[in-house]
């Protein structure tokens, strides 16, 4: 019960459950079908509309673009895979290395500790202590903050005499001015994508622990198992679900870092200090807005796209080795 | 199993027509209905005279509605400014409803409107705002038949300024409306009294500046001297006569790595790491001063001894500075051959404009001398006109005291951006994190070799010629 082995044993453990309503298979028929049918597509249709025009269509448009050499002025002229070569070029390909260097970076740093502390955030919040929604509202807070706007307070806070530096020299550390040092810019990135997206995550969390069924905790609990084991064995186990929803979408996020290194740069959108804040997304509007370079820029964001959906992809491929559904035989 | 109610099927259909078919009205509605051939059309000629429905100044009668982009840089007061000016002009012109629109993002604003051909019938143009890439755009329809065929006095514009937005035929563009020089070096006179340094004066070097910032700087509590945004290196570059370009307007290569380039760098470098300078490409030396006030902000707090900027900024230094301290300004020293760096900005009429005459009529209207003169009236952007300059400018008891001949310094010497889409991606993309590389570094750089690299990158990635 208690060796390496314990988590599946207290699964199999439990007793079986019945599965959710499952819908009966059976369709309203007739006139009443056709009513319904008719709500159906009336209801549907603005949104169709809506996604058709302003997002289908252009993303099947930057499909085209990203092989012709449109630059915001007259008609594009298809230029092959030429834009896909630009890529690797001498001049673009360090530049758009080094994005990708910087996204990598504060993606690989800010996803895991969002995770843990997300997870830390709602095992702590799912305690049944008096106030607790209040703790929760300001834990999740962040999260609907206008992003520009907590990023300009951490600009101060991460300032050569900051609130944080300021701490830091209590303990007599000589902080760095975090977002205009070249070695430490993309740390007080990370810092603020931290605190402004764990509480997201937190609240999935949350909402998972809510929902573990009470029975299995119990029985472990019976069972002899402590606070520790009960988490490793039982209830992350149940909650590799959130970890994954949670995984896929801050892998995203994090990938498509922009409005923090863009709100962060003295210059908004420079990449400064040295190009050290220049995202792998920045430098997509930086080809797209600022050189007008709407080929090329389109192109960029295909590869990126494709990146993400193979991540997602292996993702979800590999969830059948790691994430547990309840349900699940 | 197939659904039991296949018998929708039929409304199924219907509702996938209805929605193609108003895709295709949306898709037609948003199309590019600009007829006009965006790029190689020849200026038209200016409307005739005596037609059925015109005023008999070849202006029609009829009701019609301009719209009027322009690069908002002074918050409501521009803004309230404009519409009183909109106003003036339909009252002079019933039949003309002017409609303004202010603009922040100038360039992710208004490029994009060029490229769908939905841009505003006259647009502001600014040399530090894409107005080469507006050119390198054909955004702007040629003033010069209006010009021509009304003989409209253009004597009291610099010949500089008209050339700089005119296109290689000498057919102008923009009215220019606004220069604004970045010359204008701007100083604490307690901070020099309490050094016992005399203060600035139009004779000085760049080496008595150098000392100076020097002598007054007092680590981490007092920088002697500081830029109001950090490209302004750029500024000192030029201070130094370093050329970016080998023609200053249609150029076609880029020579930033050519004579004293580097060496005003080596200088500006020395200084940095000394922490003399007040900015954020020195903060690992020291550069940041209390609460990371750059700029103007630490020049009004009195952090600052000297501060690069122009003239707009005074204003703002009395305000924030609240008489702590008395300043004023001289016009920054230049070595031989030096230049001043500047921005200049005007209007012109849209390519596609509907309404091309009525919308030359409000460029003449806000970008004539009679606009400028109000415009500086109101203390918004710097006329070129010398006479308005003398007239309000210069009459102004408005500190610094010495900001007129300040002012005429930079007119006479200022060199503006080059045209042409290649500029952004060519130098600014790539001098920008070389340079700021380098001030970053751990060790000074050998600056001559970061701009040989800088230059070579630069014609690779976007060639002028």
């Amino acid at each position: 019960m208690t060796d390496g082995q314990g988590r599946l044993r207290l699964l199999s453990r439990r007793r079986p459950r019945s599965h959710p309503q499952k819908p009966s298979g059976k369709r309203p028929s007739g006139k009443l079908a056709r009513r319904e049918a008719r709500w159906f597509y009336l209801f549907i249709t603005p949104w169709i509309i809506g996604f058709a025009a302003f997002a289908a269509w252009p993303i099947l448009a930057s499909f085209g673009l990203a092989f012709s050499d449109y630059d915001l002025s007259g008609w594009p002229n298809f230029i092959g895979f030429d834009n896909f070569d630009k890529m690797t070029d001498p001049v673009q390909g360090p530049v758009l290395a080094k994005a990708i260097r910087n996204t990598l970076f504060i993606a690989l740093l800010v996803i895991p500790m969002q995770l843990v502390f997300g997870l830390a955030l709602a095992l702590l919040l799912s305690q049944r202590v008096r106030g607790m929604p209040v703790f929760r509202t300001a834990f999740y807070l962040p999260t609907v903050v206008s992003g520009v706007a907590s990023i300009v307070v951490w600009i101060w806070i991460l300032g050569s005499d900051g609130l944080l530096n300021q701490g830091l020299e209590l303990l007599g550390i000589d902080g760095p001015v975090w977002l205009r040092d070249p070695a430490t810019v993309k740390l007080g990135v990370v810092i603020v994508m931290i605190w402004g997206g764990t509480g997201g995550m937190m609240l999935i969390f949350l909402a998972g622990l809510q929902s573990l069924p009470a029975e299995l905790l119990d029985a472990s609990a019976v069972d002899g198992a402590g606070a520790v084991r009960r988490f490793w064995h039982v209830k992350l186990p149940l909650l590799t679900p959130q970890l994954f929803f949670n995984l896929v979408i801050g892998i995203a996020g994090g990938l498509g870092v922009f409005t923090e290194t863009y709100v962060i740069s003295t210059d908004p959108g420079s990449g400064s200090p040295a190009n050290e804040s220049l995202t792998l997304v920045m430098y997509i509007y930086r080809q797209l807005l600022q050189n007008l370079q709407a080929g090329y820029a389109s192109a960029v964001a295909w590869v990126f796209t494709a990146a993400v959906a193979a991540l997602t992809a292996i993702q979800f491929w590999t969830s059948r080795r790691w994430v547990h559904y309840e349900y699940e035989n | 199993m197939r659904p039991t109610f296949d018998k929708a099927v039929p409304w199924r259909l219907r509702f996938l027509v209805a929605i193609v078919a108003t895709l295709a009205l949306v898709a037609t509605a948003c199309g590019n209905d600009d007829d006009s051939d965006s790029g190689d059309s020849a200026p038209p000629a200016p409307a005739a005279t005596g037609t059925a429905a015109d005023s008999g100044d070849g202006l029609s009668d009829e009701e019609v509605e301009i719209r009027v982009a322009y690069f908002n840089g002074a918050g409501q007061t521009e803004i309230d400014f404009r519409e009183q000016q909109a106003a003036e002009f339909s009252a002079m012109h019933p039949n003309v409803t002017v409609n303004m629109v202010p603009v922040s993002d100038w360039q992710i604003t208004i490029l994009p409107q060029i490229a769908s051909g939905d841009a505003p019938d006259v647009l502001w143009g600014g040399t530090d705002d894409g107005y080469g890439q507006m050119v390198g755009r054909n955004a702007f329809r040629s003033v010069q038949p209006y010009i021509d065929s009304e003989g409209y006095d253009l004597s009291q514009w610099p010949g500089g300024m008209l050339a700089h937005f005119s296109d290689p035929d000498d057919n102008l563009l923009v009215l220019p409306s606004s220069n604004l020089s970045f010359n204008f070096l701007y100083y604490n006179k307690n901070l020099f009294d309490e050094a016992g340094l005399d203060y600035p004066s139009d004779s000085w070097s760049v080496d008595d500046l150098i000392d100076a910032a020097r002598a007054l700087s007092i680590p981490d509590e007092q920088w002697g001297f500081g830029f109001a945004w950090d490209d302004l290196y750029q500024t000192w570059m030029r201070m130094y006569g370093c050329e970016f370009s080998d023609d200053p307007t249609f150029a076609t290569d880029y020579t930033y790595n050519g004579p004293h380039c580097a060496e005003a760098l080596e200088g500006l470098d020395e200084l940095s790491r000394e922490g003399v300078i007040n900015w954020e490409l020195g903060a690992q030396w020291g550069g940041l001063a209390p609460g990371d006030a750059v700029g103007e902000s630490a020049f009004s707090a009195g952090h600052v001894a000297m501060l690069l900027s122009g003239t707009w900024e005074a204003p703002t230094i009395a305000d924030n500075s609240g008489g702590a301290f008395e300043f004023d300004a001289v016009s920054a020293p230049l070595a031989d051959g030096g230049t001043i760096q500047g921005a200049a900005s005007g209007f012109g009429v849209y390519e596609g404009s509907d309404n091309p005459e009525w919308a030359w009529e409000y460029v003449k209207f806000i970008a004539g001398p009679e606009g400028q003169e109000a415009e500086a009236n109101e203390g918004i952007g710097q006329s070129p006109i010398a006479r308005i300059l003398d007239q309000v400018y210069c009459a102004s008891d408005a500190p610094p005291i010495n900001k007129c001949a300040v002012a005429k310094v930079g007119a006479a010497n200022t060199i503006w951006e080059p045209l042409g889409d290649a500029w952004v991606p060519g130098f600014w993309d790539v001098i920008s994190p070389a340079v700021q590389g380098g001030f970053t570094a751990g060790s000074p750089p050998d600056w001559q070799a970061v701009l040989d690299e800088a230059v070579e990158t630069s014609r690779q990635a976007a060639p002028l010629s």
